[in-house]
């Protein structure tokens, strides 16, 4: 079986996803390249907080299943990762409902933007490359100017740390890092 | 690397999917010719949509996680919904497009046929002793709707 290449960024069709357009082979060929995008990173994002809670795959199903089933109440693609994100943590703590699991507060691990967020700037800071530009938009209303040229250099113009402090006459590689721990810290309060 | 989910995986959640919302516009077509007050129950709602196709009826098993013969006891009005497994059954219902106050009310006319039956033949069996039944669907709508995208 040959899976369909990831693309970087990616824009996804919300009408055929939503069944309004196309014919059924388009309309799949548009859902299994939204699988294509984001399972890895599903996968990767709920490998560890599963952990105990959930079986992963069966985790995985269930996501991939609301989405598809509620996919009439998604308004724009840009959307996909924030709301898979948030059935997977719905699921979750349903599930530590059920088993009364003594464990981290969900409200201390945040909600699916919030998790969101805090994984994509983490995957910025230790991986420019491997970042997603969806988030940037749900991002916007909570930066500076200054901050938000930042974050569009490591993430859309995908420039290392070393390029971003050169770009904005930071001292050094460090001092963009140091920055996007900054902007993490601020956000998470 | 592990993803823990291949594309032939997808696929058949995919299809199942498919499935499901292939009732829930049968059910749309199905209350475009009958009014939802006009139904005896939601074992004769259940009954009107799902009607002989046992291909998507085991979909929407499986979705819901109920056995077979169990969604095949409430469409025959043999289950009472409320002595059931509630969240399940309700999943069906919010699945199959109706409102939570309708679904209620369906519901509670199956659940009133059995305490009636209840109160006369087993009246000490604890059967209809579920007051708080119509509370807890709301909650568990409320729940079923936190994983629309309108929910962000």
């Amino acid at each position: 079986m040959s899976e369909i290449p990831s693309e970087r960024f990616p824009l996804f069709d919300l009408p055929l996803l939503r069944g309004e357009q196309g014919d059924e082979s388009v309309r799949e060929a548009e859902w299994e390249r939204v699988f294509a995008h984001f399972q890895p990173r599903l996968s990767s994002y709920f490998g560890r907080r599963a952990d105990g809670i959930y079986v992963l795959d069966d985790l995985l199903q269930e996501i991939w299943l609301r989405a598809c089933l509620n996919v009439r109440t998604l308004e724009s693609a840009s959307a996909l990762w924030t709301w898979l994100v948030t059935i997977g943590n719905n699921l979750l703590r349903d599930e530590l409902r059920r088993k009364k699991v003594e464990t981290v507060p969900l409200e201390d691990r945040g909600d699916g933007l919030a998790d969101g967020i805090d994984e994509f700037l983490g995957n910025l800071e230790h991986a420019p490359s491997g970042a997603d530009a969806e988030l940037l938009d749900d991002l916007r209303g909570k930066l500076t100017d200054e901050e938000w040229e930042f974050l569009n250099l490591l993430c859309v113009d995908n420039l290392t740390h070393e390029e971003v402090a050169r770009r904005l006459n930071l001292s050094t590689a460090m001092a963009s890092r140091q920055r996007l721990r900054r902007i993490r810290q601020r956000i998470a309060e | 690397m592990k993803h823990g989910m291949n594309m032939d995986q997808f696929r058949k959640v995919k299809a199942q999917a498919s499935m499901v919302l292939d009732l829930r516009r049968q059910a749309e077509a199905v209350l475009a010719r009958r009014p939802l007050r006009t139904f005896d129950g939601f074992g004769h709602f259940l009954d009107a949509v799902l009607g002989e196709d046992r291909e998507r009826t085991s979909a929407l098993a499986r979705t819901v996680r109920l056995p077979l013969n169990t969604i095949d006891q409430l469409r025959a009005s043999e289950l009472d919904p409320f002595a059931g497994p509630l969240e399940e059954i309700a999943y069906l219902g919010y699945l199959l497009g109706i409102a939570c106050p309708d679904f209620v009310r369906l519901a509670s006319t199956d659940h009133g046929r059995f305490a009636r039956h209840a109160a006369t033949v087993l009246a000490r069996s604890g059967v209809g002793a579920v007051p708080e039944a119509p509370e807890r669907i709301e909650r568990l709508w409320t729940r079923f709707e936190e994983d629309q995208a309108t929910a962000l």
